[in-house]
């Protein structure tokens, strides 16, 4: 493995989260000079003499092999989540190292999760920075080196391979080339109209970008403590809730909706079964909480948990309510779909829907098999026979991701934390969701969990993030063959 | 880029993020400074006030003392200078109180009902015996003393309240030097990988190919990545070897 290639790439990865820094400095700038201004800019500076440094001794190099490839999405990760906390650190605040890493890495994982008690307390710059991070790492740094980047061919191909999700790569059937450029306008689409949408419901410009980035990225951050609630907006919620359920999609396949294709979110078996568990889920709940008397109508219950629902499917978790006073119900069906979560190819965490349809595939394929011991069966998806290969490791990923859960709720208890609390956060932050259960509600925050829990907690938003395998292919390379 | 260029860009990016730091760190600090000595400076101001106050108090009881006790009247114009002094010495206290204006009110106050007191006795001397002064003047100046010490620990719970706001600007003055120079000591050991890789690696290959060639009469055969002078004197190298191959066959 070349090194001096490796260092290369993140050296453009730092470029471009110093170009969002110089961005929020900007803001900082418009808003008389506020306190976020000198943290910001110094960051720049040094993120970006980071970026250039290996960029003068290391010539472009357009061919890289699996294993850089690896180690430059995962290096990637680890050096923006660093570098994210410079402008933090550097403003102080309530940031002390521990939660400035917390918050870095719950940004560029897409997490969403905030370790900090007054949120409005930070200056507008710094809470661009924050959002800029959801939105940077919702598309993947490495997506965006690669549209930067004037390389072409292998490179390309390489990295994304280890990008996305290894279903999410056999769904595009398009060019790697072709494929960023999609992913990007959809993104880029998104945001824009979202931040338009908000506008018009009544948000103001700096609340509305704001917001459509952590959206849009799936991530959570919100610019007020009380999250989404604090508007109290019919119509803000229904946007929002719109464009989570959007941003949960195979980004690929909004667009072949959008250009008329027949492989589109209707017709897509996964995307089908995404919007069935959203839907029978949400209605489950709001029957739940109706019944329970928690809200004064029907009409209320189901605007907060068809809202609740979607944040949590997505993976975004925004908040209208505070859902650790819900029902036993409306709780457990919240905490499966932090683990099924959304589609592959969207920027949702978690298992992926896509895995757990295949699941579900392969335990009626079983059963049928025990029937006609002599049939040939095969597992389609959307028509298409699948592999035993790719059938044989969404059923290790989800039988892996469910014992590290369960490794590291054991763990996290140990400190004294209770069951709920435990579990929930190491659900959450393994499938990217942001809020949890117990003591980390969607009303609360991390600011009360000690400081070994929240960074071991942003061990498991890595994991969840780069799918388990590609964090542990780092520390794993020596071994590689 | 030729190696030069190379070489000077990396220590130009060490040295501006040296000089950084420290232009951030100093100003940081002078600011630290700055804000100490204001605190200080406030708070030793306050303490003066303050005991100018009560020292003058003091002297208006004494001067009043002896007016009514001992009947001597001289002791009047006393009693005026001190009044006088009472007053600047409010004035200043007034001029830097403006995060204890709770603290001055109240000394307004037991000033006002104290001279209120004190023109009484002015008016009807003669009416005015040791027991108004131990009974009804005795009172009040306790009032108006109790003012003062207050406020002047009210003051002094004020300037350890700003004093919080120093460990903010420490905090400010060291974290930017503590973080510049971590960055600092990670582009020294990039600098050095990449020393190793491009230049050092390459010089030893070198060395290392021409040795073969000289003692045993192998190929020369080092491949160098690049274009600066270290891949032109590898292509030199390598047309040398040849050329010497081709005379030592003729």
């Amino acid at each position: 493995m070349r090194l001096a290639v490796v260092l290369r790439y993140i050296g453009i990865i730092m470029l471009l989260n110093a170009a969002f820094m110089l961005l929020s400095a900007g803001i900082s700038l418009i808003n008389n000079t506020d306190s976020g201004f000198y943290p910001l800019m110094l960051s720049f500076v040094l993120t970006s003499i980071l970026g250039v440094f290996p960029l003068i001794f290391v010539r472009k190099n357009d061919r890289i092999n699996m294993k850089e490839a690896y180690a430059i999405v995962v290096g990637a990760w680890l050096t923006a989540c660093i570098v994210g906390t410079f402008p933090y650190l550097l403003w102080g605040g309530e940031f002390s190292w521990p939660t400035a890493w917390f918050e870095s890495v719950s940004g560029f994982t897409t997490t969403g999760s905030t370790a900090l008690a007054d949120v409005e307390a930070l200056p507008k710059g710094l809470l661009f920075w924050r959002s800029s991070t959801h939105w940077l790492g919702g598309v993947g740094v490495v997506m965006f080196v690669l549209v930067v980047l004037p390389t072409v061919g292998r490179t390309k191909m390489t990295l994304s391979s280890v990008e996305l999700s290894p279903m999410a790569k056999e769904n595009y059937r398009y060019k790697t080339q072709k494929v960023i450029y999609i992913l990007l306008s959809v993104y880029l689409g998104l945001t824009v109209l979202e931040t338009i949408c908000l506008k018009i419901a009544g948000m103001g410009w700096f609340d509305a970008i704001n917001h459509a980035f952590s959206t849009v990225s799936t991530g959570g951050f919100s610019t007020k403590n009380a999250s989404i609630a604090y508007y109290n907006s019919l119509a803000i919620e229904i946007i929002i809730m719109i464009f989570m359920l959007m941003s949960g999609l195979h980004f690929g396949l909004i667009f072949a909706t959008l250009v008329g294709k027949r492989n589109n979110i209707f017709r897509n078996e996964v995307s089908r079964f995404y919007f069935a568990t959203f839907l029978i889920s949400g209605l489950l709940i709001t029957f739940s909480l109706w019944h329970a008397g928690m809200y004064g109508s029907f009409f209320e219950s189901l605007r907060y948990s068809l809202f609740q629902t979607a944040a949590v499917i997505t993976t975004t978790g925004f908040a209208t309510a505070d859902t650790t006073l819900w029902t036993s119900l409306a709780i457990m069906l919240l905490l499966y779909l932090m683990f099924q979560c959304a589609c592959a190819g969207s920027t949702s965490g978690g298992i992926k829907s896509d895995r757990v349809w295949l699941a579900l595939k392969a335990i009626r394929l079983r059963i049928l098999r025990q029937q006609h011991p002599n049939a040939v069966i095969r597992i389609k998806m959307n028509g298409v026979p699948q592999d035993n290969s790719v059938i044989n490791f969404a059923m290790f990923f989800i039988v892996i991701y469910i014992m590290i859960i369960c490794a590291g709720t054991i763990i996290v208890s140990a400190t004294g934390e209770d069951l709920m609390t435990s579990f929930s956060l190491v659900a959450t932050s393994m499938g990217n969701v942001g809020p949890g259960f117990g003591s980390i509600g969607s009303m609360s925050n991390y600011s009360e969990i000690s400081s070994f829990v929240k960074i071991f907690s942003t061990i498991f938003m890595l994991l969840g993030r780069l799918e388990i395998f590609g964090l542990f292919q780092l520390f794993l390379m020596k071994w590689w063959r | 880029m030729n190696i030069r260029k190379k070489i000077m860009l990396g220590f130009l990016c060490l040295g501006a993020m040296l000089a950084f730091s420290g232009m951030i760190s100093t100003f940081q600090l002078r600011r630290l400074s700055r804000n100490t000595e204001n605190l200080l400076n406030s708070s030793i101001k306050s303490i003066a006030v303050s005991k100018a106050m009560l020292d003058v108090s003091q002297e208006q009881n004494t001067s009043l003392l002896h007016m009514i006790v001992l009947g001597q009247t001289e002791f009047d114009s006393t009693f005026t200078a001190s009044r006088i002094a009472f007053g600047k010495a409010l004035k200043n206290a007034a001029s830097m109180a403006e995060s204890n204006a709770k603290g001055l009110d109240s000394i307004y106050t037991a000033r006002d009902n104290y001279y209120e007191l004190i023109d009484s006795f002015f008016h009807t001397p003669g009416e005015k015996d040791i027991e108004w002064f131990m009974q009804m003047y005795g009172s009040s100046y306790m009032a108006l003393t109790s003012a003062i010490k207050n406020y002047m620990v009210a003051s002094q719970h004020i300037t350890l309240s700003k004093a919080e706001s120093l460990e903010r600007y420490a905090y400010r003055a060291i974290i930017p030097g503590i973080i510049t120079l971590c960055v600092a000591i990670l582009l020294i050991i990039v600098f050095a990988f990449m020393m190793e890789t491009y230049y050092i690696r390459p010089v030893e290959r070198m060395t290392k190919g021409l040795d073969s060639l000289l003692k045993h009469r192998f190929p020369y055969n080092v491949e160098v990545e690049g274009n600066d002078e270290i891949a032109r004197l590898n292509d030199q190298l390598e047309e040398l070897a040849a050329l010497a191959r081709d005379r030592i066959k003729e």
